[in-house]
């Protein structure tokens, strides 16, 4: 505490007068809520002491200045919330990650208390879902209600018996704590089948130490790595084969998912393979992962899905989220799955009415952490009592369609309250009263002070490897963007607000030193990663075609605008911009090419403007760009990230929106060919040679190469017979070639040279051999999948397209000028060898996902008769 | 009564099946009443994989999977029962029906979970008022519960159009109710709609009705196919199995091959195929009597 005391309270008295205000008035009312900051007396407690001495400490506006900086960090890594909800394939909005960077602090011994309850909570929840899906004692003499179980839809029949008794299920768990007015932490919500959460925690704890650097470093706080390698073993424990080195999967929903940027940073640092459904498939009573190197079993999955989207053959029919034949894995025990399937059957608020019975009955131990007074309204009794007063108690459903779904009975107007009541003695079982819960304050940093807000702390729980349980020295906290507060919102508050990390203090007398990992055999090294899913090569692959695709279209626009944009037209540009728009309009960039004697009218001038506006041919591509982006997030690193993202983002806010705005346009084209062109400095020198960046290069190169031929060809048809200059210059001009023709051949434009330079000069990297080079040097590094010879197909493709190149050299060498006759055919026969490559790189690496078809139940059209119902 | 019991079913696809997983509820259940004599299944091509296991309600479950390419796929389905039901009770024998759902709720903590486990809404059978309202007139107040049971399997019998075709198997139950016309599972799937809405516990049941009836008897409606009705629970006694598509008590002429809450628990033959395009579908049962 190094600089608590006095002075630090006196300084600090403007900066939390707002805080305290709430706090000071009305303190005898017991509905209050504590602040965890300051006390009842306004005085500061003392853990807090050095946090807010050091804040105060801090020079000006840092504070502002570091939470810009945060923000702008969040943004430019992605780190985005998205709506819950969205159109399936279609990206849905992102809200901004919002982060306070005041944490919230938790004194050693106070942590250790929930820590102790947390994990007897853990054991306990444990112990009544292996009952529940085995033997149902505890239904059969009256523990737990039967309608609970046999009546809740996430109770599912396919998991019952698939474990051998004694089994886990519960391998993660999380809890979200309220504090209320008397002090005591209370269990609001278990979260148990697929808890989220924990991989936020870690980005938050990365954002909160970059941003105040100065503090982090001095203040006694427990680190969190140890609990993820604890994680990481125990996951590996669970394997049932290849112990020593199992595969091991983080199942995500997919980049549309609300979570999925926590999945990618948890795959990251358990050291799992982040992978949807449609990178499984189920062979025999194996899980395997389709990867580029073929199939390869899956021995542990981390499950962030829920457990009904699992397997479309057993449990949810319509998933398409899961992989057919994984509850038959788990059955056969060979495939240990985290959370077990079926947790989701406690995820009622009425478990908490039953958790002090049944600690007593399974554990014989009292339940140490409460959750929120609960009273269940399928027996009379608890019914009368919990409907008594209900003042400050909330009416919710059994089985809530959503986590938040929630009454006040005293907020509803009485002919709804009634309605509701009339309900609950309906289907009295289907409704759970709770008290409303009143959270705790702590500070937000909010325009230069501190605002209290109330706080939601969700703490995390895992099954080690030695079998007991152990919690995480931290969590992940909500504070409300309000400051009034109804019980309602603490229940919302879970799924948004403000997040915050939290600080637990270490002990006086050192860290409690978690014990180190058993030596692990040594790993045999790796040089590549042959497990790249091939849904994740597949669009890799894409993302490099389209990227160069833009590339190649913005370049061509430029070329063209540039000319306009230099005013009075000559006789020789006339002809390029010619040229150059029946070009555009081939490739569908413009709507039709103009004729020579119109090129400076105002039809072409706005056709171009048009072009580079938003909606248009181009926009489209880079819109397609940002598509591919979220799914190869985990395989892209940061720099190219924020390329792809922001960078490629803020290049395309420069489009017009005007009429004939050629000066904006070319502006705009010029930073993304700046861009584009910083990408492929990074694809070049940045990414390791694993085989995602080769499937990333080869689309670059294909495309290039497609791109190159098509223009050659365009231009020999238009010009080379004819007036030869204007098409070898645009050829060099489009190929970026030429100031390395200038240094070679000064100004004289021949036609053989200009061919060797874009066609065959391997050396030159814009070049059509030098692409196809590549394609062929990619090709013969990319793990074969097991023995499949259209792998072989591929390289013979490009070879033969490289033949034909060779076979032009040969001419450009011998300078023969009737070469340009030939140039026209030989390039197309080398650009089907291209389109033939593409084909075969697609059939031998991507998974082609034919048709899943459900038959039986559920088979939409097809009659009664024929489901064989009857004659 | 013994039957000797075939069930032949046969998938033909317009595009070769890369890899199909097929969940099958085709092995007859041993029971008190029903002995299974033997019992075997046997598909074509032959499965890579295949397990056998009982599901949660005590069906023998077969699991397969076929990896090879294959453009028709046959499951054949053979065995021999004997089934001896016993006689229902006394109807004037059996409780009042409310004092059946006062059992089944039990304030919470019903005496026997197994039987309250048929009186939630399941995956096609949800919670319906219309239903309840139908039902309302088989039971007035202290109406023995086999009485209403009865009268409620007659009254859909007549009010109910047996029309293949009508529906298909995604048709919910609601709609049945309305249009009043389907075959043998929609109505079951009446009559555990309107049962479950009165708080009471009942199960869907799919089996076999024998193909040639006895001796001056009518042909009864479900032979020669799949057939389903429904099973009532009634303390004291047990189960009561109830035909609503013939209007009976079911007794000697119906053999069970699974239960559960509704058609999604136990259809017989169910699955996943990567590919096969469109598919048609053929069912063929036998179900003779053996001296």
């Amino acid at each position: 505490m190094g600089t608590g005391g006095e002075h630090i309270q006196q300084a600090t008295v403007d900066l939390i007068d707002e805080h305290t205000h709430v706090d000071l008035i009305d303190r005898q009312a017991s509905a209050t809520p504590i602040d965890e900051m300051v006390d009842g007396e306004g005085q500061i407690r003392s853990h807090w002491q050095s946090l807010v001495g050091s804040i105060c400490s801090l020079p000006g506006d840092v504070m502002g200045e570091r939470i810009e900086r945060i923000h702008r960090h969040l943004e430019e890594n992605g780190i985005t919330r998205r709506a819950p909800i969205g159109t399936p394939g279609v990206a849905p909005p992102t809200a901004p990650w919002e982060f306070d960077l005041l944490p919230v602090i938790l004194p050693a011994q106070e942590w250790e208390g929930l820590a102790q309850g947390l994990r007897q909570r853990a054991t306990l929840i444990d112990a009544i879902l292996r009952d529940l899906y085995g033997p149902q004692t505890l239904l059969a003499d009256g523990s737990y209600p039967a309608s609970l179980v046999l009546g809740n839809r996430r109770f599912l029949r396919a998991a019952r018996h698939a474990l051998k008794p004694g089994a886990r299920f519960l391998h993660a768990y999380a809890a979200d704590l309220a504090r209320g007015p008397d002090g005591q932490w209370r269990v609001v919500a278990d979260r148990l089948d697929a808890p989220a959460g924990s991989g936020f925690v870690l980005e938050n704890r990365l954002v909160l130490a970059r941003a105040l650097p100065e503090i982090f470093r001095t203040a006694p706080v427990r680190r969190l790595r140890p609990f993820y390698e604890l994680w990481q073993q125990a996951l590996q424990a669970m394997a049932p084969a290849h112990n020593d080195n199992p595969r091991m999967v983080l199942l995500t929903p997919g980049p549309f998912s609300e979570t999925y940027v926590e999945h990618a940073s948890l795959a990251r640092e358990l050291n799992l393979i982040l992978a949807e459904g449609a990178d499984l498939t189920v062979r025999g009573d194996h899980v395997f992962l389709k990867t580029l190197s073929g199939l390869h079993p899956v021995d542990v999955l981390l499950r962030r899905i829920d457990s009904e989207y699992t397997d479309p053959l057993e449990l949810r029919p319509d998933s398409a989220l899961g992989a057919s034949g994984i509850m038959q894995a788990i059955r056969n025990k060979t495939l240990a799955v985290g959370n077990a399937i079926g947790c989701g059957v406690l995820e009622t608020p009425a478990l908490a009415a039953f958790l002090p019975w049944l600690a007593q009955r399974l554990l014989r131990e009292n339940l140490l952490l409460p959750s929120l007074p609960s009273w269940w309204c399928g027996t009379s009794g608890p019914r009368e009592d919990g409907l008594r007063f209900l003042d400050n108690r909330l009416i919710r459903r059994t089985f809530p369609s959503s986590a938040t779904e929630a009454f006040d009975p005293m907020a509803m107007d009485e002919m709804a309250r009634n309605a509701l009541l009339a309900d609950i003695a309906r289907r009295p079982h289907e409704f759970v009263v709770q008290e409303k819960p009143i959270p705790s304050t702590t500070p937000v940093w909010s325009n230069g002070r501190m605002e209290p807000r109330p706080l939601i702390l969700r703490m995390f729980v895992i099954a080690t490897a030695d079998g007991s349980y152990t919690v995480l020295p931290g969590g992940f906290a909500r504070v409300g963007t309000q400051e009034k507060f109804s019980g309602l919102e603490a229940l919302s508050l879970a799924h948004g607000g403000i997040s915050k990390d939290v600080w637990v203090l270490t002990a006086a007398e050192g860290d409690t030193v978690v014990p180190a990992p058993p030596p692990a055999p040594p790993l045999v090294l790796r040089r590549s990663a042959g497990e790249l899913p091939s849904r994740v090569a597949d669009n890799l692959y894409w993302l490099g075609r389209y990227a160069e695709r833009a590339d190649n279209a913005a370049r061509l626009l430029r070329c063209c605008i540039s000319r306009l944009a230099e005013g009075i037209l000559g006789p020789r540009e006339r002809t390029e911009v010619a040229i150059l728009s029946s070009i555009l309009a081939e490739r569908g960039l413009l709507d039709r090419p103009v004729p020579e004697a119109l090129v400076d009218g105002p039809v072409l001038m706005s056709a171009l403007t048009r072009a580079c506006s938003p909606g248009q041919a181009l926009d489209e591509l880079l819109v397609a760009v940002g598509r591919l982006l979220p799914g190869v997030r985990d395989r892209l690193s940061p720099d190219l990230l924020h390329v792809l993202g922001p960078r490629l983002d803020h290049a395309r806010s420069k489009f017009p929106n005007g009429q004939r705005d050629l000066d904006g346009a070319l502006d705009a084209l010029d930073s993304l060919i700046i861009v584009l062109a910083a990408l492929g400095g990074m694809v070049a020198e940045n990414m390791t040679r694993h085989a995602g960046w080769r499937f990333l290069d080869m689309g670059r190169k294909l495309e290039r190469a497609q791109f190159t031929s098509g223009i050659l060809r365009g231009l020999a048809a238009r010009t080379i017979p004819g007036p030869a200059e204007p098409g070898l210059r645009l050829a060099l001009e489009l190929c970026d070639s030429s100031i390395t023709y200038r240094s070679r051949y000064r100004t004289v434009l021949q036609s053989h040279a200009v061919l060797d330079l874009v066609i065959a000069d391997e050396g030159n990297p814009r070049s059509l051999a030098h692409q196809i080079g590549r394609l062929i040097d990619h090709l013969g590094k990319l793990p074969s999948p097991d023995g499949q010879p259209v792998a072989q197909m591929a390289l013979r493709l490009a070879h033969a397209a490289m033949a034909v190149i060779w076979a032009l050299e040969l001419e450009f060498m011998s300078g023969n000028p009737a070469v340009v006759r030939r140039l026209d055919g030989d390039l197309f026969s080398a650009e089907q060898h291209l389109a033939g490559l593409n084909d075969a790189i697609t059939r031998t690496f991507f998974s082609h996902i034919k048709a899943l078809q459900t038959l039986g139940y559920s088979g939409i059209d097809t009659d009664s008769a024929a489901q064989g119902f009857a004659p | 009564m013994k039957y000797a019991i075939s069930h032949r079913t046969t998938y033909t696809y317009g595009e070769p099946v890369d890899l199909a997983n097929h969940i099958l509820h085709l092995t007859p259940r041993e029971t008190p009443w029903q002995r299974v004599l033997e019992a075997e299944v046997l598909c074509d091509p032959l499965p890579l994989r295949r397990s056998r296991r009982l599901d949660h309600f005590g069906n023998t479950t077969i699991q397969i999977s076929i990896e090879d390419p294959h453009t028709s796929f046959t499951i054949t389905a053979s065995c021999q029962v004997e089934v001896a039901l016993p006689y229902p009770p006394p109807p004037d024998s059996t409780p009042a029906w409310e004092n059946v759902r006062g059992q089944l709720l039990g304030d919470g903590f019903p005496l026997s979970p197994e039987a309250s486990e048929f009186t939630y809404p399941s995956p096609l059978i949800p919670l319906l008022d219309d239903a309840r309202a139908y039902a309302l007139p088989s039971f007035p107040a202290n109406q023995p519960l086999l009485y209403g049971l009865r009268d409620l399997t007659r009254r859909i019998h007549r009010d109910f159009r047996f029309q293949p075709g009508a529906t298909a198997v995604s048709t919910p139950v609601q709609d049945v109710l309305r249009e009043r016309r389907g075959v043998c599972q929609d109505f079951a799937h009446v009559q555990l709609a309107c049962l479950r809405a009165l708080g009471l516990s009942a199960r869907y049941v799919s089996g076999y009705l024998r193909t040639l009836p006895p001796p001056g008897q009518y042909r009864l409606i479900g032979a020669d196919a799949s057939h389903a009705w429904v099973s009532a629970w009634c303390p004291g006694f047990g189960w009561i199995d109830l035909d609503p598509t013939n209007d009976l008590v079911v007794a000697e002429d119906h053999v069970t091959l699974a239960w559960g809450r509704d058609y999604a628990d136990v259809s017989p033959v169910r699955g996943i195929i990567l590919g096969g395009g469109s598919h048609s579908l053929d069912v063929a049962v036998q179900m003779d009597e053996l001296s």
